[in-house]
């Protein structure tokens, strides 16, 4: 357990510079965006005020403000994307650092005196980590960049948007952002479960090479289709047997069925398959 | 020592869980303040014929949230603030027919929960589902009937599909009832289809012999040619409807013919077509019997009926079939008997003080239940005994909060179950 | 003692190691002997459980190697295992976290006898500097065996004698040490047993001592005999 969040804060150490750059660049870029927009919709404003039009005229004919005015934009959107992108990528990266360059660190990663499936965990705590940080973090960049925006824009031309509303409005935030607690634990299980399953794909490329990707693109097939096995069979051979929460339990058990495959063949490949 | 070096992890845990748990808090909080708290205030009379009564509907919120709901004498319940798992349940608000679910897990499995396709008494529960087994070539529905008998007494279900006799080029199959009558199983369907370039309806009586799956006898209720006349539409529907799970054996249906009429508009370019109703006439029909037999309309209801085309409601209830309309604010009901299908009595009752235009009608164990349905947001309810004429009851469904100030919302209510 | 027992290993079909066995004793220094490409790196990995091998099996002290092994045995690969970017005082850190192994008074000790400055970043060591913290990291251990890969390859005269010191000091005393080596001219007279490998095969598995002794020869003498045989 020490070793592992030894090794945890090690992996985090590793990533955190690029990390604080996506944080600083989510909220730099939806600052710039909120003030740019906000500031060209006010000019908008002021020149038809100026041109003697009515504030209800303005308010009909340019529309309001709101916080989706900026959702819908690359300046809020794109480094959600990029953030989103990073740590795809990184995922994969968190592994094959290890091997890549001269000083391989993988020697010293596999001699250390630990289980090496602490290894393996360590990984995927910090991608866990690192995509929960950053989705709690813009949930509070939402609310700081709203209470900038209530300072831009005047009271007449706002419309002021709820937290909820806000979510509501940007298609993708409802995946990310679900209403319910157990939704959340189901959207982001299932995510992390998928981590679980790409690691074993990796090492089995680590391990085989070659071959190995054909071995971990099997492994992630069958691992889907167990995990979907129960809605596969309620839709084909057994015709709508099951209650949705009979579902709901099946799917449970299987995505640990699936995450428990993952970790032993993670195990086992670590331990007897391993190449430096 | 162990903070300096684990300050990013220790942070970056805090952060999440920090953030998490007050979103997680926020969210219940603004979804439990969302939708108002609704009761049912009384005017005048006594509250408890509304017990075990549930009144369901929609609310709708301008800025974009919705959710069906059930308003009882306890209070309401959303659809949106149920947990995740009530959340799973398919059917809000639960019927008849989900209700059986919790004693019938097994035979219930991969039903559609709709009550008219479920028959229940001491022995059987039965099921009949109109299901679509393919898609012919010219894009219509391929029908059989999915049947499943449970004997309640050995436990043991007995199930079998049939193709529909007689059905060739169908449009639509609705099951309207199903009834076990000692070795026999009775499915009365309505079919959908085109005869002659008109829609037609038609209401077959198929007796099935339950042990061998087979179908032995096929009737038709009215003929369906009489409807394909150029110049006239003709409806078939069944009033004693879906909601119920019956286990009376009397239908009560409604025959009605009309005729379009294109209206020329003023300005010359749009026709509007204007419907006109001519005829409207009311059968019982019984199962045990095979008989069906039409019901007499006194002079001045019939005219008020033709007139009140869509303000009708139709229920058969334990010895009676009543026929329920609303007529410039008067809520008019005439009581059949069962037994000799002649007219017992007729009650008048004014809604025009509870200044009810919309309204849903049903009736329950003698009582008929009013309640408006005009997107306010508030709905006045109205209970009265068919027996006797007396008004039983005056309420309203409003918000406990009390406040004007939410007038962003509006409610729905569509129907009135007995709980 | 560690015991490597008739292992074999193929990279796809051709076949590096084909039954190799020899014994490595404590307080003894055991040197792989062989041209470049005959598997002596495989062998040290394979000891260390860092490679799957096709049959055979490797003891350490008679038992098969487990996560507490680390304690007991380290290698020192040919290139440094820290991450570039790390100080000399980062990596000795990372050691002293995972390893209870770890000896810190003999790291410092280490540290000026090959004048390291612990706040340089590894990035900017020479190639013989990096040799020498790369060699502190797996000396500063406690460890009952060391196994070396090339210890001497590509770096400098001094860097090399400075290196080669340690073997004689009290550091290496009383441990069990495996190098490998395709040079063995600098460094014969430390070497207490010789193993010579060819085509992966032991050709053959000799004291030092004794042959200079009972036959008169140098370990490059057997050499000699054994490749041109």
């Amino acid at each position: 357990m020490k070793n592992f969040l030894k090794l945890t804060n090690f992996e985090l150490n590793r990533f955190s510079k690029i990390y604080i750059t996506l944080i600083g660049l989510t909220l730099v870029m939806q600052t710039i965006g909120m003030i740019l927009l906000s500031s060209s919709y006010m000019s908008d404003v002021e020149e038809q005020l100026a041109m003697g039009n009515s504030m209800e005229w303005i308010t009909i004919n340019l529309g309001t403000f709101s916080f989706s005015s900026l959702t819908r934009t690359f300046w809020f959107g794109g480094p959600i994307i990029i953030a989103i992108v990073t740590l795809l990528i990184y995922v994969f990266f968190i592994w094959y650092r290890d091997w890549f360059g001269k000083n391989t660190f993988i020697y010293r990663l596999l001699m250390i005196p630990t289980a090496r499936i602490n290894l393996f965990f360590a990984k995927a705590s910090t991608i866990f980590l690192m995509v929960l940080g950053l989705i709690s973090l813009q949930l509070v960049f939402i609310l700081l960049e709203n209470e900038l925006l209530k300072i831009l824009v005047s009271d007449a031309f706002r419309e002021d948007q709820s937290l909820k509303q806000i979510i509501f409005n940007f298609d993708y935030m409802g995946v990310l952002y679900p209403n319910s607690i157990i939704q959340f634990f189901i959207n982001y299980g299932i995510g992390f479960m998928a981590v679980f399953v790409i690691f074993t794909g990796i090492l089995f490329e680590r391990c085989y090479r070659l071959k190995g990707i054909l071995f971990g693109i099997l492994f992630a097939g069958v691992s889907l289709l167990i995990f979907i096995s129960p809605i596969l069979l309620q839709v084909t051979i057994l015709n709508e047997f099951f209650y949705p929460i009979e579902i709901f339990i099946l799917m449970a058990i299987t995505g640990l069925v699936v995450i428990s495959g993952s970790i032993w063949m993670s195990h086992y490949l670590l331990n007897k398959k391993i190449r430096v | 020592m162990v903070l300096k070096r684990f300050w990013k992890l220790i942070a970056l845990a805090i952060t999440i869980v920090a953030i998490l748990v007050t979103y997680f808090i926020h969210t219940a909080l603004v979804v439990a303040s969302q939708f108002p708290d609704l009761e049912i205030k009384t005017i005048s009379g006594d509250k408890s014929v509304l017990e075990h009564i549930a009144i369901t509907g929609d609310y709708y919120q301008e800025e974009g949230n919705s959710s069906p709901l059930i308003v009882t004498l306890e209070g309401s319940t959303y659809y949106e603030e149920l947990s995740y798992f009530e959340k799973l349940e398919p059917y809000f608000p639960p019927n008849e027919a989900t209700k059986l679910k919790d004693n019938y897990r097994n035979f219930m499995r991969g039903k559609m929960y709709n009550p008219s396709s479920f028959f229940d008494n001491e022995e059987h529960l039965a099921y009949v589902g109109a299901e679509i087994s393919d898609w012919s070539t010219n894009y219509l529905p391929e029908y059989y009937l999915e049947v499943d008998v449970l004997n309640k007494e050995t436990n043991k279900s007995h199930s079998f599909q049939t193709d529909l006799p007689g059905v060739e080029e169908v449009n639509h199959v609705d099951v309207l009832k199903a009834q076990v009558v000692k070795e026999n199983l009775y499915v009365i369907v309505k079919l959908n289809y085109l005869l002659a370039d008109q829609y037609v309806d038609e209401i077959k009586v198929y007796t099935m012999d339950i042990s061998s799956g087979q179908i032995v006898g096929d009737q038709t209720l009215f003929d369906p040619s009489e409807q394909s006349n150029k110049d006239r539409w003709s409806h078939l529907s069944f009033l004693n409807h879906h909601s119920e799970i019956g286990s009376g054996d009397n239908l009560l249906l409604v025959k009605d013919i009309g005729r379009d009429l294109e209206v020329n508009q003023t300005d010359g370019f749009t026709d509007e077509i204007k419907s006109e109703l001519l005829e409207r006439a009311f059968y019982i029909y019984n199962i045990s019997t095979n008989q069906l037999q039409e019901l007499q309309i006194p002079e001045e209801h019939y005219e008020k009926l033709l007139l009140n085309e869509f303000n009708l409601s139709g229920f058969v209830f334990d010895t009676h079939a009543y026929i329920s309309y609303v007529d410039e604010g008067n809520l008019v009901v005439l009581s059949y008997s069962l037994e000799n299908y002649k007219l017992e009595s007729q009650q008048t009752y004014s809604l025009k003080e509870l200044d009810m235009e919309d309204s849903n009608i049903k009736i329950i164990d003698n009582k008929i239940y009013a309640v408006e349905n005009d997107m306010k947001n508030t709905a006045k309810i109205f209970v009265g005994d068919v027996t006797t004429g007396e008004v039983l009851y005056k309420g309203e469904i409003v918000s406990k909060q009390n406040s004007d100030d939410r007038n962003d919302y509006s409610l729905n209510f569509y129907s009135v179950k007995k709980n | 003692m560690i015991e490597v027992k008739d292992i074999t290993k193929k990279f796809g079909r051709k076949k590096v190691l084909n039954g190799v066995s020899f014994t490595a004793n404590k307080g003894e220094i055991t040197c792989l002997i062989g041209i470049n490409g005959v598997g002596k790196t495989t062998i040290l990995n394979a000891i260390m459980n860092l490679t799957p091998i096709n049959s055979g099996e490797v003891l350490i002290d008679g038992e098969k190697i487990h996560k507490e092994s680390y304690e007991k045995i380290t290698f020192i690969p040919d290139a440094i295992t820290m991450l570039p970017q790390m100080r000399i005082a980062d990596a000795m850190q990372f050691m002293a976290d995972f390893y209870q192994s770890w000896n810190q008074v003999r790291a410092d000790e280490l540290l000026s006898f090959f004048k390291l400055d612990p706040n340089d970043r590894i990035s900017s060591l020479s190639k013989g500097n990096t040799a020498k913290v790369n060699m502190l990291l797996g000396l500063a251990l406690d460890v009952d065996y060391l196994l070396m890969d090339e210890p001497f390859s590509g770096i400098d005269i001094f860097s090399r004698e400075q290196i080669a010191d340690v073997f004689t000091s009290h550091l290496v005393e009383d441990r069990g040490v495996v190098i490998t080596t395709h040079e063995i001219s600098d460094i014969e007279h430390l070497i207490d047993k010789a193993v010579i490998l060819n085509d992966g095969v032991v050709l053959r598995e000799f004291n030092a001592e004794d042959v200079r002794e009972n036959e008169g020869k140098s370990i490059i003498d057997v050499m000699r005999e054994v490749y041109q045989a």
